[in-house]
């Protein structure tokens, strides 16, 4: 029990919640973040009244269910098994691995329970009350209730089972450092995709493109359907085509159940191995076949060490890259939505399609932003401050170099075949040249009197004023990637104007960048604590 | 005001209005290699940091080669180097990368950079391990990638805090050499450490803390003829008021034992 209990608590130690902060009011946090989105559309759904046909709006929960206890488990990735320091503080013990494994078990099992009845109590309870007929029995709506509660819980834990299942074969493959990059590939890639469909789910709540979807929608929305369709062969009057979709369910759950058992005892046996040897972390093959070449592209000596820092912490520290997956994410997942929401044809290069690398740009950028603010060993910047002299424009001109390699690089060489193919490489370049100006003048005002090294300064929990910048972010957003895009489109089949609004870009990066330069020499120095001296006495008082 | 050297005068530090470092003062010489004692919570690691530049003195002043640190920060970095008591250092990071970060941060050519690195990582044999993670490391390795970090820009002055902790012996033999060889460079060793047979052997001059003040400050040899105490042990025991250690020992087992 004892067991049980730890494993259960170190779900909810995070070192991202304050200091001083207690796990218990991060669950309580967790649990109203989690559970308000079913609170907040029921409400709105009572709101607007009316009954009918509910299936787009069970649809939308089940959708919520499943991608919420799917995000759930990608973000509780590392303690989906037993970490390194349990095994090394456990085992010495005598504690068998079974009963380690067993209790680690019970704990994600209540969490995942607990995680369902938040999510998906209240709408369990007000859906079927709504969207009853209004002769409809008492027994029936509790019916309607049983059926939505198994199948949201159903969806949710088959989302939950997959990605244990994933995680426990890729423990399972290869050998540690293989595994240490594909694990983190994969919970990049899932993050990224999860919030994109949490992102682009109310659009289920439009029953035309839910009926749309149900009829031919791609074959990743199935597992979707076979939740839907377990409801509705519940409650026992399902239509053929849900009725196919509901036999799905249970196959599929139970496929998802006998992975995660079969894998999991597999990678807990290579966790336990992993964890008695050296904890290796590979360096990676790519940072030293890139070394020469940063040389060339970076010819200063504390920029290019201030760069290489900051790209081998982007590359190698989960947790910064987890937050910058979910700013892509978001930005796929708008992307996506402007797409669809106005189809056209492409090679007239309609404004959603010229705005989508303005979008990822602008997601990346802003997330890579705040990542900065995330450091990485606070203790250990102590090499930094006893190597500050008075160079400081040399270090601090790797954030905006690294801003643009890490986020509008990529982004413009995964667009340039796709702008190649649609409108000729003369078009694609003058699109991409654009896009790229615009990344650098984003770049620049992201940074405007930024003094701090990417990384290096302890972060404070609640500096961030949400209410206000949320409303900035959206202005600049609306800016940036819809204005920027239409501005592009009615200039595109004139050159010469086109043209000079390229110029007129550049000499406004131009003019932003000497700024940042300007104010970059003036700095007395960079910036390392946000706290007033009294952390610093408590950080270097012990003798 | 001293010409050459490092001198330390009247220096106070409080934290929280208890006073840990009370009005030390002393001179460090070029060519000189001192060791600096006292037992936990003397204020040793303090004075440390204040002449790393990482904690400003409460009262007095720091000055190198005549000058101000305060007045001129960025300059004193540049001429000092630093190991710090425990080794904080990105885990993240290869050897060879951290070891490539504060050469980068010192502005060393790359060049010039990777032949010191190369020398360094072979003296401390950790070229088979230069491309792992410093997570992965050993706390003796870490020890060795900080000293290594700490001469890779050929500093005039180096301040150490516990260097010795963690290594093994063959690198404990390399350090005192290495410290022998800078002070014939004309270089400033200050070494602050619990390790007194090494300090004994490797340090020109003692100087020894005791409740935040300077208690003594000769060599071993001046001070062992002064109190008439055969070993720097015994010296340092008299000089900080330990206790008796057998009596305590053995206090100490019979009561867990019961």
């Amino acid at each position: 029990m004892r067991l049980y209990r730890y494993f259960l608590r170190s779900f909810f130690h995070s070192d991202l919640v304050a200091r001083g902060g207690d796990p218990r009011s991060l669950a309580v946090a967790a649990a109203a973040f989690f559970g308000a989105p079913g609170v907040i559309l029921c409400l709105y759904l009572a709101l607007l009244g009316g009954q009918g046909d509910a299936t787009p709006e069970l649809a939308f929960f089940v959708a919520l269910s499943m991608i919420l206890t799917g995000l759930l488990a990608v973000l509780a990735w590392e303690d989906l098994f037993p970490s390194r320091t349990d095994v090394l503080v456990l085992r010495p013990l005598p504690v068998s691995a079974r009963r380690i494994v067993g209790a680690k078990l019970a704990a994600l099992a209540s969490l995942v329970a607990g995680f369902a009845v938040i999510v998906n109590a209240y709408p369990t309870l007000l859906l079927p009350w709504m969207s009853a007929p209004g002769a409809a029995s008492d027994s029936l709506v509790a019916r309607m209730m049983a059926a939505q509660a198994v199948a949201t819980a159903a969806g949710g834990a088959w989302a939950f089972l997959v990605v244990l299942a994933l995680k426990g074969l890729v423990l399972a493959l290869g050998r540690e450092a293989e595994r240490l990059r594909l694990a983190a590939l994969l919970r990049f890639g899932l993050l990224a995709a999860l919030l994109a469909a949490l992102l682009l789910s109310p659009n289920l709540l439009a029953p035309r493109e839910f009926f749309r979807l149900a009829a031919r929608g791609p074959a990743w929305c199935r597992p979707l359907f076979w939740f839907i369709g377990l409801d509705r062969r519940l409650l026992g009057n399902a239509p053929p085509a849900w009725a196919g979709y509901g036999r799905g369910a249970l196959p599929a759950l139970a496929g998802a159940a006998l992975a995660a058992v079969a894998l999991y005892p597999l990678g807990c046996r290579r966790q336990f191995r992993a964890a008695l040897g050296a904890a290796s972390a590979p360096t990676g093959a790519l940072a030293r076949a890139l070394r020469p070449g940063l040389d060339r592209f970076l010819p200063q000596p504390r920029q290019r060490a201030v760069f290489g820092f900051a790209a081998a912490t982007l590359a190698r520290s989960r947790r910064h890259r987890l937050y910058l997956s979910a700013w892509l994410g978001a930005g796929v997942a708008v992307g996506l939505e402007t797409l669809l929401a106005s189809p056209g044809r492409a090679s007239a290069a309609p404004v959603p399609l010229l705005g989508l690398p303005l979008v990822l740009c602008f997601f990346l950028l802003l997330g890579l932003r705040h990542t900065f603010t995330l450091p990485i060993q606070p203790a250990a910047n102590w090499i930094f401050r006893l190597s500050e002299t008075d160079a400081q424009p040399e270090r601090l001109g790797a954030a905006p170099k690294l801003m643009f390699a890490f986020c509008a690089a990529p982004v413009l060489l995964a667009a340039l075949p796709l702008g190649v193919r649609l409108w000729g490489w003369r078009r694609a370049v003058m699109h991409l040249a654009w896009v790229g100006l615009l990344a650098v003048v984003l770049i620049e005002v992201l940074l405007l009197r930024f003094r701090k090294l990417p990384f290096t300064c302890p972060y404070l929990p609640d500096q961030a004023n949400f209410k206000i910048l949320w409303v900035l972010y959206w202005l600049g957003f609306t800016l940036y990637a819809q204005t920027m895009a239409r501005l592009e489109y009615r200039e595109w089949s004139q050159p010469w104007r086109w043209a000079a609004t390229l110029l007129a870009t550049a000499a406004l990066v131009g003019a932003l960048a000497w700024e940042g330069r300007r104010w970059r020499r003036q700095l007395p120095g960079c910036q390392f604590d946000d706290e007033p001296e009294a952390l610093v006495v408590t950080l270097f008082s012990r003798d | 005001m001293s010409q050459g050297g490092l001198e330390l005068r009247g220096v106070f530090r409080s934290y929280a209005r208890i006073p840990v470092v009370r009005g030390v003062s002393f001179t460090l010489r070029p060519g000189e290699v001192v060791g600096y004692l006292g037992a936990n919570g003397s204020g040793k690691t303090t004075t440390v940091r204040m002449l790393a530049g990482l904690l400003p003195p409460t009262r007095g002043a720091i000055y190198f080669d005549g000058g101000d640190i305060a007045a001129d920060p960025g300059g004193y970095k540049r001429r000092f180097g630093y190991v710090p008591e425990e080794p904080y250092l990105y885990g993240h990071l290869s050897g060879q990368e951290y070891l490539e970060l504060v050469g980068g941060l010192r502005g060393l050519e790359p060049r010039r950079l990777r032949e010191k690195i190369e020398g360094g990582l072979e003296a401390f044999g950790l070229l088979g391990s230069r491309e792992a993670a410093i997570e992965s490391y050993s706390k003796g390795m870490k020890q060795k990638i900080l000293l290594a970090a700490a001469l890779l820009h050929d500093p005039e002055l180096l301040i150490l805090d516990e260097p010795l902790s963690g290594l093994d012996v063959s690198a404990v033999l390399l350090m005192r050499h290495v410290f022998a060889a800078l002070a014939r460079r004309g270089k400033i060793v200050l070494l602050s450490s619990h390790a007194l047979e090494v300090v004994e052997k490797a340090c020109s001059r003692v100087i020894v803390l005791h409740q935040g003040e300077v208690v003594a400050d000769d060599s071993v040899a001046n001070l062992g003829a002064l109190m008439q105490l055969p070993s720097l042990e015994a010296i340092f025991a008299q000089l900080t008021q330990q206790p008796d250690f057998e009596q305590s020992a053995a206090r100490l087992v019979e009561l867990m034992g019961t």
